[in-house]
This record gives structure tokens, C-alpha cells and sequence, in this order.
């Protein structure tokens, strides 16, 4: 199967993968942990359990850098 | 070829699933639509099973196959299968795989014959005497006169029927490859040596013993098997570029278990295929199930830059351009000192070297590069 290049490269619909859900909760979790300004009206005390919700809410203010093809997604328009 | 061929083709599902899916339709008797929904609803599911970046592919594969590895008997197991041909099975067989070994322990071929040939027991006789190696021991007695310094050849005359020679044939062919006159007489053939030397004689008769008359001199053995309708041959021995010539063989349905052959004679891709099925088959046999994905990294692994390279030392993991991970596998020291005169230096690019230097790795979470989002 032929892919040509500049239709290979389309940008991956914006979903984080398992790995950066993780990295980005670990983070924010360690910045609440250490005293940051909760983003959100919660009850919850562990700072792990709030990252999630924010996460969860789109409240998070990071986000990650994608610099490899990696992320590239093959659209099956691109296949056939 | 069927109205949900159209269908399947729109998507790049595997060919595996595609073809399940198309014998189910055809099951159900499902009309286009419905067809083209279900199909939608399994691509979905396929994006959802795909790998995410940053997966350890490589370490799922590897212990994907190595634990069932372990299960596998140590001892060489050979056994009496397909027609009688000792294949050596097991965990020796996987390694002699991995290791691209250039002749393996048990060469063997499954040749499937050409449409006029397959269905007719004597002309897949035929082309089995076209292809096995025939010695002059196999169709005659062979005696030597050290009186009168010659070879006396006395043929077998139902042998040399069933290996369909004349004695006009073995004649010519021992001329031609000894490079002697052979006279017949009596339906004897002698081979008179003109020099009066025992040695000569000896020389000459261990010659002949070796001379190939017909067939292929690495195909010791044939069998000759009836797998459902048509008839099969298999062979002790393999040489898949001669084979592949003989007359009366498919080409194309042809098979090998040496994978270094495969790769000389077909090219890199066939050889891919060759790894895959051979080492998918060698567990199967041992009743082990490991996924076919696993083995396909394993054999893109082997293959990617386009020759064929073993697993080990003086392949994949010696060729690796880290010198901390070469040194980790295999003969530290060597690397190492290697390394050293050179003055070679390490990027620490790789997995294994930031391990051990005690780095986070550029793997799964570790992979991730945040960055803050302005509002």
C-alpha cells in the first residue's frame, strides 16, 4: 500500500493517549499537592482525585507537545 | 467478486477480519447497507484495539513469545510427521529461525505440482525422479577389477525402470561427468582406467560413487504424499532456486523451511513471510498460541533495512548504535574496550542506555512532553 507523504501527514484528531492522560494528571496532581489554586468546586481531598475531575472538565491548563509522526493518523481515505 | 467486496475494500481493516466478516455476510444473506453499517461499527472497534504511542511494543513482543517459550521442550524433536522426513521441531528449531542460520538441520520442501501433474500418481513420479538425487549405487552394482584395473557397472534393470533411465543415459552422464570413455558390453558398463595405478582406480571409483546422474544433488529424499485431491511432493533437502525450474512444478506453491533461501531466491518481503510462518508454526506445533503480531514486529525487526538479519550479536542488537546497549547484551568487555580505543561517544538516544545511566526513558508516560495552555 502506497501513502504518499503530504497526505500521510494529517494532523491525529486531538485525543490524548493513556500515556499523556497520565503524565498530565501526575502533574497537576503534584502542582495541587503542593499548594496550587484548585481549578474546580469539588469536595474531594486527594490532590490525585482532583486532577482527574479537572482533567475530566477540560480545566487543566497544560497540555502536550507532539513533535514526532508518531501521531500521525492513517484516515482510511489516505489507505484507499 | 461479491456485491460486499466493495464494501470491505472502502476499509483498511486486516485481511483476516475482512475476510470473516465477508464469510459471515455471506452466511446471513445481509443486504448492502446493513453490510456497510457493520463493517463501519468493526472499523470502529479496530481504531479503538489499535497500539498508542508510546506503547513498549517491542517488550510486549518480546515477552509475548518468550513466555511461552519457556514451555517449550529443550530436547531436538524430531518426529515422523508429513510423510516420514524428520523436521526438527521445538525450541532448537526457533532459534535456528531467529538466528538465520544459512543451512539448517533439517532442509525440507513441499513442492506442489503443476495442474497437468497433480492428479496422476506417474507423472508426479516423474517429476519426483526429476528432482531426487540419484547416485549410481541407487540403480546398479558397482565392482572393481583390480586384475584388469577397471570398473565393472552392472545395472539394476527395475531400479533404473523405476527411476525411469535407460542405461544409454547413465552412460552418457557418467562420460560426461568423469570425463572417462565407458564401454558396454553384455549390458555391463566398465570403465577401464589407463593408468596402472590402484590409486587412480580408488580416485576414479569414489568419483563416480559421488556423480550425480540425475536430480538435484541437494534433494537426498522424496516423498511422494496425496493431500486431498492432488499429489505432493516432499523432500529431504532443499535447493528452491533448481527446484523452482524442474518442469512439472508450480513455482508458486513451492515451499522451503530454509528462510536464508527463501531470501536469496524470492527477495527480502518473501523472506518476511517465510520468518512468520515458520516460527508461528514451530509454536503452533508445540501447541503454544502467541499472536502473529508479535512475530511480525520480530520479522520486520529482521528484515526493515532490507537484508536479512539475525536476532543477536551479529544482527539486530549488534548493530545497534548505542555502545551501552551492545554491552548490555552481549561481550561487555569487548564493546566496551572497542568503544574506548575508538573514542566513540553515546547520544543516550535509546531506552536501554538511559536505563542505565538512570535516566527516565523516552517511553509510554515518559514520552510525553508537556507544555503549558494559554488562555
Amino acid at each position: 500500500m502506497i501513502v504518499t507523504v503530504s497526505k500521510a501527514k494529517k494532523a491525529f484528531p486531538f485525543k490524548y493517549t493513556r500515556f499523556e492522560r497520565a503524565r498530565i494528571i501526575g502533574a497537576r496532581a503534584l502542582q495541587i499537592a503542593m499548594g496550587a489554586p484548585v481549578l474546580i468546586e469539588t469536595d474531594k481531598k486527594d490532590p490525585l482525585e482532583i486532577a482527574r475531575e479537572e482533567l475530566e472538565r477540560g480545566l487543566i491548563p497544560i497540555t502536550v507537545k507532539r513533535k514526532r509522526d508518531s501521531f500521525v493518523w492513517l484516515e482510511h481515505s489516505d489507505l484507499f | 467478486m461479491t456485491k460486499y467486496d466493495d464494501v470491505l475494500n472502502k476499509y483498511p481493516l486486516p485481511s483476516a477480519v475482512k475476510e470473516e466478516l465477508k464469510a459471515e455476510f455471506e452466511r446471513l444473506g445481509i443486504n448492502k447497507t446493513k453490510a456497510r453499517q457493520i463493517v463501519e461499527r468493526c472499523y470502529q472497534a479496530y481504531l479503538a484495539n489499535l497500539m498508542e504511542p508510546g506503547e513498549a511494543a517491542g517488550i510486549i513482543a518480546a515477552q509475548s513469545i518468550g513466555e511461552p517459550g519457556t514451555q517449550m521442550t529443550m530436547r531436538t524433536f524430531h518426529y515422523a510427521g508429513v510423510a516420514e522426513i524428520d523436521v526438527t521441531l521445538g525450541l532448537p528449531r526457533l532459534i535456528e529461525i531467529l538466528d538465520v542460520r544459512k543451512n539448517p538441520s533439517t532442509p525440507m520442501m513441499t513442492i506442489r505440482l503443476a495442474e497437468d501433474y497433480a492428479k496422476d500418481r506417474n507423472k508426479a513420479r516423474e517429476v519426483a525422479n526429476r528432482i531426487e538425487a540419484t547416485y549410481i549405487l541407487d540403480i546398479a552394482d558397482v565392482a572393481t577389477d583390480i586384475r584388469h584395473m577397471q570398473i565393472i557397472i552392472t545395472p539394476d534393470e527395475k531400479a533404473l525402470e523405476r527411476k525411469q533411465l535407460t542405461v544409454e543415459e547413465v552412460k552418457k552422464r557418467i562420460e560426461k561427468g568423469l570425463k572417462t570413455e565407458v564401454e558396454e558390453s553384455e549390458g555391463k558398463l566398465i570403465i577401464a582406467i589407463s593408468e596402472p595405478s590402484y590409486k587412480v582406480l580408488m580416485d576414479t571409483f569414489d568419483k563416480l560413487r559421488r556423480l550425480v546422474l540425475a536430480g538435484i544433488k541437494e534433494i537426498r529424499r522424496v516423498i511422494i504424499r496425496k493431500d486431498g485431491e492432488e499429489y505432493v511432493l516432499y523432500t529431504e533437502g532443499s535447493n528452491l532456486k533448481k527446484v523452482m525450474k524442474v518442469k512439472g512444478v508450480d513455482p508458486a506453491r513451492t515451499l522451503t523451511n530454509d528462510i536464508y533461501e527463501i531470501y536469496e531466491v524470492l527477495g527480502i518481503e518473501a523472506a518476511r513471510n517465510a520468518v512468520i510462518r515458520e516460527a508461528i508454526s514451530t509454536l503452533e506445533e508445540q501447541g503454544l498460541e502467541v499472536n502473529v503480531r508479535h512475530i511480525m514486529l520480530v520479522a520486520d525487526a529482521m528484515t526493515a533495512d532490507g537484508e536479512l538479519k539475525q536476532i543477536g550479536r551479529h544482527g539486530v542488537a549488534g548493530e545497534k548504535q548505542s555502545i551501552l546497549a551492545r554491552a548490555a547484551f552481549e561481550m561487555t568487555v569487548n564493546n566496551l574496550l572497542d568503544a574506548a580505543v575508538q573514542g566513540d561517544k553515546d547520544s543516550l538516544s535509546g531506552i536501554t542506555e538511559n536505563i542505565i545511566v538512570g535516566q527516565p526513558i523516552k517511553l509510554g508516560t515518559g514520552d510525553v512532553e508537556l507544555i503549558a495552555r494559554l488562555r
